[in-house]
């Protein structure tokens, strides 16, 4: 089949492969043929006929879906063909609305744009009249989307966008002949249909059928905006995109291509970025009016312990009060002193930073070393403690290495996808895409959550564990590996150690002894191990549900060991991925915002690599490990830690036991909070720094693949806001250790020198589409995408088996606390809600909080969908509706965290896993009230 | 999947619920929009709740001829006397009675040869929620030559089959008797067994055509009626000899008496064991399903017929590849029409040349062809293929009310209208050349034979339709008629067929109304020229036919509207 076609395409002769169209030929050979219907990147489906060339038939062919035969002889412009065209556009623009809706918002209309070509000014043929066929034209439901069916041709382009490259499935055709329109669901309003406003169709449309409503500013043709590649700020998959800039304000976001993301993008990448431009930006220095002493909550949601609190975003006239508004240089002078004041009067150990894993690898690289090298403590943490500390832990632990090992987008080469513990299509919705996309290919999918996420509609198996269940699950998995002979032996024997540690354990986790406690069926065990036994390539992708339990580090370990039995690592598509959370949440571990290592991972404890750094830094440093999130506001309530700087981070909402975070704070001497908004936690603190946001600043973010990119400065900061790294070194600086850079780029530098993963990369060679670590050519590679082919970075070279036994969660329910609680995240919000509550489309489309419970189990209490509950737990109480969902087991509740007004850490349970430190957010006892 | 599913809710509740629909779609773990636009693709599928009665009246061709517009007005109006809001009176496409017109469909019950009085009865009965009377057609055979085993069920050609497995020699005898495709295109059956026979595949089906759903054509009708088990033989012999896997019988939804009939014989063919497993206590297994068409004159389309079967919207697909190479799930697939396949047994009977010595005036072969709209008898007959147009209209009893000829229509609407007489200068060469005509002399359409490269010289078509026009029609009025059929049956994929059928039915509609101007007629030839040569199937290639035929044969018709615009309609 590798034979080679010769044809000609208009006289030169051209060489193909088999199963190349015409199309592609053509292009691949210079010659463009027009088309409205085709897209590179989806199924040709030959429907708008623009394409059609002479092949020597009686009638044409359509280019784009006809194959190329040898000796065949194309003609792409002859006048017969052009005739066809001509008269085909004219029809299409005989129906098309004048002015267009996509030349005055995008100027990209491409039925307009091949009507000039063909120098059609106006259509001279009258329009169908009959088309709409008594129904409405325009459908302006979508809150982000405009639809006017009279603009559209039925290229199917938004069909396939929402079929094929975001697998959302939620536009079709209806109707037939003249009366086919596209359609949302049943026909419903698209803003009443399942369409997740991912915007995707409405990027695909070549007309004004499916156009981008505004967010600020009316939209105006990329030809008078100003264009910025950056990055995307919210989740880890860190998809490119394009901020288009007008009228010194982003008016809209626009999917870029790079080997990642594939130019697709969620709502929140593509209509969540106006929070930047939200009038409670912090815009000059607070400091705190002495008589708001002692300190305290000031909003009323911060201050109640009780269940019910007001709701929406903070309100300024309730905390501005407090503060008075100061220079810069009083207001770091003032922090500067009272941080040097508590290190004298109790030692370096009485204080800690909190970074945040939403900043630049600069900013964190800078931020640990002021708080390492100005401050002498390594008492320095960040969001990744409440994420995947646990997945690091073990994956340091058995292959030497946090990080995946290969990338999310290779699942498309993988047999088998082991998704687990992960809500991706909510939390990694374009990964998810990826996912979903595999499956329809042929990947199968074995989806493991006691909560179904949708992406189970998807699976080949979706297992509903029991909540805290997944040792045992995994368990009897490896067992029946084991004991059916589906292992792979010699990977075991070359790659790892252990084993025999490995298969005394799971001895006895047979299927038929894990099935009651799992609550899946011992058959289905069976043939779920026998499936990844078989299968040639196998990826496990997980998330929080894995992570944040007590146990979460034997969870992963696990999942490790499963891969190291069946040699799936290594190999294209295969491999360990949990999927990152914070945009930068790898590149904050990489930048060493970690108590216990430096950048790189290079140990605290390490004699050797703390004279690197001293060296390198010219400061002494701490040879003991710092304290995590959790135990360093533990350390605050006892009086331990008394002074803090966050950078960025919320932990009022994000860490677990609010009442208990309230009280640590209030506890603090001293607390300076460095950011973008008054956030719960700055209700807390002495000084606030005003901040500049990810759309002001430039820096390097590094993605759940590890792919460095660049995110570019898009806006000014408003007011005296400023930008986080030159707060960093003034304060530096005042702290007596003087840090001097000149730009992000040079901070950069400084760091990727003191690593090996990002040792070679500079903002030159990471260009457009970043690279992926390690890359030692950066100048001709991408970087390296699938690691550990030739054994592991631990001291034996290989891979370790680290078995686990079942162990309860810390808190079970029981007569009093019936119910599970699992809290996580929901697709429009992000984490605190700090940004996202703030982002017009995203706080309607998700305006309040809510809670989700089994329709059986609110029977049962007489509760109908929809009314609102107390849910209370042994750590407090909140108030919110309940919403009957079959996504949730019985007896199990689901919150999502982002509301302050009904914070669900008020009740999670603060416990910790021995190993990553990381709080049990998936797991506590809870109860539901009337 | 989707469409046995709908069909059952349909059943259920007499149209498909949304609540039903969104349970349907978590049930079977589909996108909501894959299950409504299947739903509200195909005509048999309500999406509202229907009323009480709904009346549908056939307007294409011998039906249209027969008055059926009128028929309808009065029927509407009655409609409206008695209940508004529950009796539903519209038109619909050819329902396959174009020998006993006006066909009626009343709550999914086909009526033909009906007085209006009589339709009014049946409609008070429909509205009363009585049970309506079913008509029901004779299924005795009439001693056709097709029919081999004098409507026993033999099967003597499995029989054979079994015993000595020569699929060569059943090739070969196909490909001796030239049977061609009798669905209109005549593609050489033998070549298309034995691609498929010839192809590397898991799996390979067959599909018998019986979606016949084009105006004035309606023999497959009586095939399936009164020959049932010579259409289960042909799709087993199809089956045996390419080694599928199964096959299938996609049959129309409105053919009630038909499908009983097929159900009856396949039933008896799966007790006598020459079909299911183990064809007659052999290793051989070949399993026949029905698949009942939810409706549409574009599922005849085969690609289109394999969408539906797949559940999906019958589309047609662009081709190539062609279905013997990707055909129902991608997989080769022998798609054949009802009488192609009830040819083979007697071909295997009697040998290929029985078939193809059977044929006249030089050509080769027999065929099966129905004739309606102006002549006395119409029906179904069993011809040789070189018959002349005198001929049939012999066989029809003449042209009816004793008038003159005006056209015919040789293939349905697809084919264009040929006139009594074409003028010299209106001749293809080849025509005269292949004819050994004079040059000077018109031909009159009566000496025509009736053979497919005889009217592929003719630059027309031939199908099992033959449809009479008198000398009283306007054939730029049967034009309208036959481009508004297309029109209402695009399937509305690709651009110049959904266009471009409502631009032709708006400019004959101004013509008629007399407001269309002489200089637009170019503007016609641009359509039909588009359409034919950028439309994705069939449908939209033939769509302009009929009118590019006006337009070439009809002047005088023609001319009639143009005098009143020139005068001083003219835009």
């Amino acid at each position: 089949m590798s034979k080679t076609l010769h044809l000609t395409i208009d006289d030169r002769p051209v060489r193909v492969s088999p199963g190349t169209t015409i199309w592609q030929a053509a292009r691949d050979h210079g010659i463009d043929i027009p088309v409205l219907c085709h897209d590179p990147k989806m199924t040709p489906v030959g429907v708008c006929r623009m394409c059609v060339v002479d092949i020597g038939t009686r009638v044409l062919a359509a280019a784009c879906v006809r194959e190329c035969e040898d000796g065949m002889v194309v003609r792409t412009r002859s006048p017969r063909v052009e005739q066809q065209r001509r008269v085909l556009l004219e029809w299409l623009l005989a129906d098309h609305p004048v002015p267009c809706e996509r030349e005055k918002t995008t100027g990209d209309c491409e039925l307009e744009f091949l009507a000039r070509q063909f120098g059609i000014v106006k259509s001279s043929c009258d329009a169908v009249a009959s088309r709409q066929n008594g129904a409405a034209r325009i459908d302006s439901s979508s809150r982000v989307i405009a639809v006017d069916h009279q603009a559209c041709i039925l290229c199917d382009r938004c069909i396939r966008a929402c079929d094929e490259i975001q697998c959302n499935e939620v536009i079709g055709r209806m109707g037939r002949g003249t009366f086919t329109r596209i359609a949302f669901d049943l026909n419903d309003p698209m803003g009443k249909s399942t369409c997740v406003s991912c915007g995707e169709c409405a990027a695909a449309c070549p007309t004004g059928a499916l156009t981008h409503k505004p967010i600020t500013l009316p939209l105006v043709p990329e030809s008078q905006t100003q264009a910025i590649d950056s990055v995307c700020p919210y989740c880890g998959v860190g998809c490119a995109l394009t901020y288009h800039v007008f009228n010194n304000t982003i008016i809209r976001a626009e999917g870029r291509d790079n080997p990642g993301s594939e130019g697709r993008l969620c709502v929140k990448g593509r209509y969540g970025w106006d929070y930047a431009l939200h009038h409670q930006r912090l815009t000059k220095p607070l400091i705190r009016r002495p008589e708001f002493y002692p300190k305290g909550p000031l909003s009323r949601a911060v201050k109640e312990t009780g269940p019910s609190k007001p709701g929406g975003i903070v309100d300024y006239d309730e905390v501005l009060p407090a503060f008075r508004e100061a220079s810069w240089d009083e207001a770091l002078d003032l922090v500067a002193a009272n941080l040097l004041r508590i290190k004298k009067e109790h030692g370096p150990g009485a204080l800690a930073g909190f970074g945040s894993a939403k900043c630049s690898n600069e900013e964190a690289y800078l931020f640990q070393k002021l708080i390492r090298a100005a401050l002498g403590t390594n008492n320095v943490d960040h969001c990744t403690r409440l994420c995947h500390a646990s997945s690091v832990a073990a994956l340091l632990e058995c292959i030497g290495s946090g990080a995946v090992t290969d990338v999310f987008g290779h699942i498309r080469h993988a047999e088998v996808a082991l998704i687990t513990g992960s809500n991706t299509t909510a939390n990694h919705p374009v990964a998810a895409t990826f996912f979903k996309q595999a499956a329809k290919r042929g990947t199968k999918l074995i989806v493991v959550d006691p909560r179904r996420p949708a992406i189970a509609d998807f699976a080949t198996w979706y297992c509903r564990i029991k909540p805290g269940s997944d040792v045992a699950f995994y368990n009897a998995i490896m067992h029946v590996l084991i004991y059916e002979g589906l292992i792979d032996e010699e990977y075991i024997q070359n790659h790892t150690e252990n084993f025999t540690e490995l298969r005394a354990v799971v001895e006895k986790y047979a299927p038929e002894y894990v099935s009651p406690l799992c609550g899946i069926e011992a058959p289905t065990i069976r043939e779920i191990a026998r499936t990844i036994g078989r299968s040639k390539s196998m990826m496990i992708f997980w998330g929080m549900g894995i992570s944040q339990h007590t146990h979460g580090t034997d969870n992963a370990r696990c999942l490790i060991a499963l891969c190291l039995l069946t040699g799936n690592i290594g190999r294209l598509g295969t491999g360990l991925h949990p999927l990152r959370g914070q945009n930068n949440v790898q590149g904050a571990s990489d930048a060493g915002l970690i108590p216990m290592v430096y950048p790189d991972y290079q140990p605290v404890g390490s004699e050797a690599v703390r004279q690197k750094f001293e060296a390198a830094w010219k400061a002494p440093l701490d040879p003991k490990p710092g304290l995590t999130v959790v135990e360093i506001m533990a350390a605050a309530l006892r009086g331990d830690i008394r002074g803090m700087l966050m950078m960025g981070e919320n932990p009022f909402l994000s860490d677990p036991n609010v009442n208990k975070v309230r009280q640590a704070l209030a506890r603090l001497d001293f607390l300076a909070v460095q950011d973008i908004f008054l956030t719960e936690t700055a209700e807390f603190a002495d000084v606030i720094l005003p901040a500049s946001s990810f759309l002001e600043k430039t820096g390097t973010y590094t993605n759940t693949d590890r792919r460095v990119q660049i995110g570019r400065k898009v806006l000014d900061p408003p007011g005296d806001a400023r930008l986080d790294w030159q707060i960093l070194c003034d304060l530096s600086h005042r702290l007596g250790y003087p840090m001097h850079y000149d730009s992000p780029e040079e901070i950069f530098a400084e760091f990727a020198d003191l690593t090996t993963n990002y040792r070679g990369l500079n903002y030159d060679n990471l260009g457009a589409t970043g690279k992926v670590w390690p890359c030692p050519k950066p100048m001709t590679s991408d970087g390296t995408l699938v690691l550990f082919g030739e054994g592991f970075p631990t001291p034996t070279g290989k891979g370790k088996f680290v078995p686990c036994e079942v162990a309860p969660a810390d808190e079970l329910p029981d007569d009093d606390f019936p119910f599970i609680l699992n809290t996580g995240r929901i697709l429009e919000h992000w984490h605190t809600g700090t940004m996202t509550r703030r982002a017009s489309i995203l706080n309607d489309l998700k305006p309040g909080p809510f809670a989700e419970a089994h329709p059986d189990d609110l029977a049962r209490l007489g509760i109908r969908s929809g009314e609102p509950v107390t849910v209370r737990s042994r750590r407090g109480s909140i108030r919110l509706p309940v919403l009957a969902s079959d996504s949730v087991t019985r007896g199990s509740i689901f919150i999502p965290f982002h509301f302050r007004e009904a914070a669900a850490n008020v009740l999670t349970n603060d416990a910790l896993d021995p190993f990553g430190k990381i709080p049990e957010f998936k797991f506590c006892a809870v109860k539901m009230e009337r | 999947m989707i469409i046995q599913e709908l069909n059952a809710i349909q059943k259920r509740y007499g149209y498909l619920p949304a609540e039903e629909l969104r349970a349907l779609a978590m049930r079977i773990n589909v996108p909501l929009h894959r299950i409504h636009e299947v739903a509200s693709f195909y005509p048999l599928y309500h999406l509202k709740e229907p009323p009480i009665v709904d009346v549908k009246i056939c307007r294409d061709m011998a039906c249209h001829l027969h008055g059926s517009a009128n028929l309808r007005g009065n029927l509407e109006g009655y409609g409206h006397e008695l209940d508004e809001k529950q009796i539903r009176v519209e038109g619909v496409s050819c329902l396959g009675q174009c020998d006993h017109p006006v066909a009626v469909s009343i709550n999914d019950c086909v009526y033909w040869g009906k007085t209006e009085d009589q339709l009014r009865s049946l409609i008070r009965v429909a509205y009363q929620r009585e049970p309506l009377p079913r008509q029901q057609a004779d299924r005795s055979p009439l001693g056709w030559k097709i029919d081999v085993y004098g409507g026993q069920p033999n099967y003597d050609a499995v029989r054979k089959f079994v015993a000595d497995r020569d699929a060569d020699g059943v090739i070969k005898a196909l490909e001796i008797a030239g049977l061609r495709g009798m669905g209109g295109a005549g593609f050489p059956t033998f070549r298309k067994w034995s691609a498929v026979r010839g192809a590397t595949s898991d799996e390979k089906y067959v599909v018998c055509n019986a979606d016949e759903s084009e105006p004035g054509t309606f023999k497959d009708r009586e095939l399936l009626r009164r020959t049932p088990h010579l259409v289960i033989e042909g799709i087993i012999m199809a089956g045996l000899v390419t080694g599928a896997k199964k096959g299938w019988i996609y049959i129309r939804h409105e053919y009630h008496d038909e499908l009983e009939a097929f159900e009856d014989a396949l039933q008896q063919a799966q007790e006598m064991g020459v079909c299911g497993d183990h064809i007659l206590g052999s290793d051989l297994s070949f399993p026949i399903d029905i698949f009942v068409s939810p409706g549409g004159y574009i599922q005849g389309e085969e690609s289109a017929l394999l969408e539906a079967m797949e559940d999906r919207r019958g589309e047609p697909r662009n081709k190539p590849p062609y279905p013997v190479f990707s055909g129902l799930y991608g997989k080769p697939t022998v798609i054949n029409n009802v009488e192609t396949l009830a040819w083979v047994p007697g071909i295997l009977k009697n040998g290929g040349e029985w078939y193809r010595d059977s044929g006249t005036n030089g050509a080769t072969g027999m065929r099966f062809v129905s004739i309606s709209g102006d002549v006395n008898k119409p029906g179904v007959f069993e011809v040789p293929f070189g018959q002349t147009v005198r001929e049939l209209l012999e066989l029809a009893g003449g042209v009816r009310g004793r008038q003159a000829l005006k056209a015919i229509a040789p293939s349905g609407p697809s084919g264009g209208f040929l006139p009594a007489k074409i003028p010299a200068n209106q001749l293809p060469k080849g025509f005269i050349e292949a004819k050994s005509l004079p040059a000077d002399r018109d031909f009159d359409i009566l000496d025509l034979t009736l053979d497919l490269p005889t009217l592929a010289s003719l630059e027309s078509m031939l199908g099992a339709a033959f449809v009479v026009y008198g000398q009283q029609r306007d054939m730029v009025e049967q034009a309208l008629n036959c481009v508004e059929f297309f029109r209402n049956e695009s399937c509305g994929k690709c651009v110049p067929c959904r266009l471009g059928s409502q631009k032709l039915v708006d400019m004959i509609g101004e013509m008629l109304a007399r407001r269309f101007d002489r200089s637009r007629l170019n503007a016609v030839e641009e359509v039909s020229t588009a359409m034919s040569i950028t439309s994705i199937c069939g449908l939209g290639q033939v769509a302009s036919n009929p009118m590019t035929s006006v337009l070439k044969y009809f002047k005088e018709d023609l001319n009639r509207y143009f005098s009143a615009a020139v005068a001083g309609h003219s835009r």
